[in-house]
């Protein structure tokens, strides 16, 4: 039972995102006054907000921006991280110097804050955010990469194909990258968590998707002055569901790490 | 005297048995080689001396050391036992010796524990520094480890095994990581130090002529068990076990240049895979069934069904 | 076949090779042997162009293929045997229906061929390396320490397959080894190496058993043999 809830979770989480026009009981931009701030009721699951929108219906369509957002941050990261990381282990010299000097500069950026910058200096949205927290995210990725990449790149099977003649390009895609792909999926996932984290704290803080859009971090934000006014659930719900998310997926990636740690021989 | 004994040692984790049979005594100041290859249980062997077994692993039979059962020594009395009675010296000395702690520091560790001072602690260690060959001991002591080749390491090693006057030292595979020259000087000092202290030697190796070079006596493993012991000076001419004899013969240099070598077919089986009988039965040229049902008791010096045919 | 001449090889400074010369006749057998940081393996790596020497010229007539060490590391761990030795043939042109050849040469069951690395031992692994090298049908074939890690009735096996193969295909060993006793069984000729350079050469039967360089006959008596006693006094130097 234990080791299926992580996966269970997220398997649920992606279903709902993915299905969540038929799955919410209603629409979640439809509003009704009369009804603001409705309490937990058959009606409503978990009550409505303060312009009397389903809060269970945001909730699930907020969870396809949600999800989005840190899949295509860790989607491009990733690509990009190893792509850099394996052409700098396998080129070394003062290829993989410049490429390691970069970066450790771009590491010394805390990606959050760099993704606020730049949401703040071209605009607010879903593009500026993620574009950004992927840039930001290139280094963390790539550093863990190119130290494997190194390690793989010089086991003896490699140096076997270079002595068979093999080119680089089939040496890297046809053997270097699948051996190096469950690395790469794990530090996607352990990234997915972070991602989700750093793109609900952006909307929270505004510069992310503008209101009405129902999304995680924004509704956490919207629910705030309700807190006052005695209804808490929406922040609640909101920030139930990041931190479940955001656990369920890591410990996915952690399980997924140590199985691929004995995998290497 | 016997200082060391091994009675129908048995040793498993779960359902897998590591050690299938280990009955072997060691004199006080003997040397006994453990030969075997790789899976043959002969680390497994001398660990169990100190108890440096993995966890939960199940334990029958008895190892007694002095006469006392080993499983029955308490806490203080085994780190009695590990400080004091016994040392160990394995393959890798880098992996043994602190690295960011000098020479000194480390062979100086067990004696200021047992609360001998500073300065006698680091005359001693000076001392047993010149014994196993270290020049300019001094330096030495103040320099750390990775100032120090493989070679002078593993010497500083044997040099902390002796300090604490020891009645037993394990040497697992302690030149294995070495170059042959390097090997041979470290093996000698090895040799040198132990007779003239009379130490008792368990000296770990696969390689049958090296044992042969230091010990007295020659135990070879298979597959969780002993399958003979035979006094090294008559290790060519005595073996009679099938695996010691295919071992003998399977060293290039045994034939003439080109000649095929003999060898034994299949790979070196472990406890658990073993067959039930004896351990040898599913590589031996000249098993029968009874060897493939039934376990051979030591007659002699070898554990073996076929000591009489096969000659 | 293959001559080296004058090879120098520098890292950062320091000097790993310095002047090494020799060379292998076609269908020859010849041994470098040293202790670590002699320069045999930066010389192994030189002739098989995994590394770049700094002087010295490297002349070869045909193919080479390289065995290394370590047998858990020398075979891509996603790889099946038959993937393995089909993605070599397809590189060179040869036919897919060799593997089956080449398998038999090595000695490994067929059934074996679609196992993984992780499935085969130590010793089935080396063949799996020595199939995949012969796979390109070298000229010459580098050993880098090829039976140094395998257990002593394993070496037997794969020393039995060396000199097999060598038979069947006419290749041409350069072995590197610290074992002078594999050097004796397998090699016809040998080159004695120390801190980067050559110290002594020539057929084996005379530099093994007339070495003229002191370093080669305190390697010579360094090596474990029945009557063997360790003397420190030999070795010190």
């Amino acid at each position: 039972m234990r080791r299926w809830l992580a996966p269970a979770v997220c398997v649920l989480v992606v279903l709902v995102a993915l299905l969540a026009p038929w799955v919410a009981p209603y629409d979640p931009d439809a509003l009704d006054p009369l009804n603001a701030y409705a309490p937990v009721t058959a009606r409503h699951p978990l009550g409505t907000d303060d312009l009397g929108r389903d809060l269970l219906s945001r909730l699930i369509h907020g969870a396809r921006t949600s999800l989005a957002g840190p899949l295509i941050v860790v989607l491009a990261a990733g690509a990009v991280g190893a792509t850099v990381a394996i052409s700098a282990a396998w080129f070394g010299g003062w290829f993989d110097a410049l490429v390691s000097r970069a970066l450790d500069v771009l590491f010394a950026f805390p990606g959050l804050v760099l993704a606020i910058t730049v949401a703040a200096l071209f605009g607010s949205g879903f593009v500026t955010p993620v574009v950004a927290l992927s840039c930001a995210f290139v280094p963390v990725i790539a550093r863990v990469m190119r130290a494997a990449a190194l390690r793989e790149r010089n086991l003896p099977y490699i140096e076997a194909l270079r002595v068979q003649g093999f080119s680089a390009w089939h040496i890297c895609l046809r053997h270097l990258v699948p051996n190096l792909a469950p690395l790469l999926m794990v530090q996607a996932a352990i990234g997915f968590g972070y991602a989700m984290i750093d793109l609900a704290s952006i909307s929270f803080l505004g510069l992310g998707l503008q209101p009405p859009a129902a999304d995680w971090g924004l509704m956490i934000a919207n629910g705030q002055p309700s807190i006052l006014a005695g209804f808490p659930q929406q922040s609640i719900a909101a920030a139930v569901a990041v931190v479940i998310t955001v656990v369920a997926f890591t410990a996915v990636a952690e399980r997924l790490a140590t199985r691929f740690s004995g995998d290497v021989r | 005297m016997t200082l060391l004994e091994f009675e129908n040692l048995r040793v498993s984790l779960g359902d897998r048995p590591i050690l299938r049979n280990v009955t072997l005594s060691v004199a006080a100041g003997e040397a006994v080689g453990l030969v075997g290859e790789s899976g043959s249980g002969k680390s497994m062997t001398v660990r169990s001396v100190v108890r440096l077994l993995p966890e939960g692993a199940a334990v029958t039979g008895a190892v007694r050391f002095e006469g006392a059962d080993i499983a029955s020594l308490g806490a203080a009395g085994l780190r009695r036992m590990r400080s004091r009675d016994v040392a160990m010296v394995f393959q890798d000395p880098r992996a043994v010796v602190n690295p960011v702690r000098t020479v000194g520091d480390f062979l100086t560790e067990v004696l200021r524990d047992q609360g001998v001072n500073r300065a006698d602690a680091l005359r001693k260690a000076a001392g047993s520094l010149s014994e196993v060959g270290v020049d300019d001991a001094s330096r030495r002591l103040a320099q750390r480890p990775y100032e120090l080749s493989g070679g002078l390491l593993q010497r500083v090693v044997i040099a902390a095994a002796l300090l604490t006057e020891p009645k037993l030292i394990l040497a697992d595979e302690p030149t294995t990581a070495l170059d042959v020259t390097t090997q041979e000087e470290v093996v000698a000092i090895l040799d040198e130090q132990r007779r003239r202290r009379s130490v008792a030697l368990m000296f770990i190796t696969h390689d049958l002529e090296l044992a042969a070079a230091v010990c007295d006596r020659i135990a070879v493993m298979y597959a969780g068990e002993i399958v003979e012991i035979l006094p090294a000076d008559r290790l060519h001419t005595e073996a009679r076990h099938p695996y010691t004899r295919a071992l003998l013969g399977s060293r290039p240099g045994t034939v003439p240049p080109g000649q095929r070598l003999r060898t034994v077919p299949g790979v070196p089986q472990s406890a658990l895979t073993a067959p039930p009988g004896c351990v040898f039965a599913d590589r031996c040229p000249h098993a029968e069934d009874r060897c493939r049902d039934t376990r051979p008791a030591f007659r002699g010096s070898a554990a073996c069904h076929l000591l009489e045919e096969v000659r | 076949m293959l001559e080296v001449r004058d090879l120098r090889k520098e890292f950062k400074g320091v000097v790993a090779v310095d002047g090494v010369s020799f060379r292998v006749a076609a269908g020859g057998s010849l041994a470098v042997v040293g202790e670590s940081g002699s320069g045999k393996t930066t010389c192994a790596r030189i002739v098989t162009g995994l590394t770049k020497a700094t002087s010295g010229t490297v002349v070869l007539n045909g193919s080479v293929q390289m065995v290394f060490q370590d047998p858990y590391q020398s075979l891509d761990r996603r790889q099946t045997v038959r993937g393995c030795l089909a993605e070599v043939l397809a590189h060179h042109r040869k036919d897919r229906s060799r593997i089956g050849e080449l398998l038999d040469l090595v000695g490994l069951d067929r059934a074996l061929g679609e196992a993984l690395p992780r499935h085969l031992s130590g010793g089935q692994r080396q063949r799996v390396a020595i199939a995949r090298a012969l796979a390109a049908e070298p000229r010459l074939l580098v050993l880098d320490e090829a039976v140094a890690a395998l257990d002593v009735s394993i070496q037997a096996q794969i020393l039995n397959l060396l000199v097999d193969a060598r038979a069947a295909t006419g290749v041409a060993y350069l072995f590197i080894t610290h074992d002078l006793s594999v050097v004796r069984h397998v090699c016809e000729d040998v080159v004695v190496m120390s801190r980067g350079r050559v110290v002594e050469a020539g057929p084996v039967e005379r530099v093994l058993h007339r070495p003229d360089h002191e370093y080669t006959r305190r390697l010579v008596a360094s090596v474990p043999r029945p009557g063997w006693v360790p003397s420190r006094a030999v070795s010190r130097g």
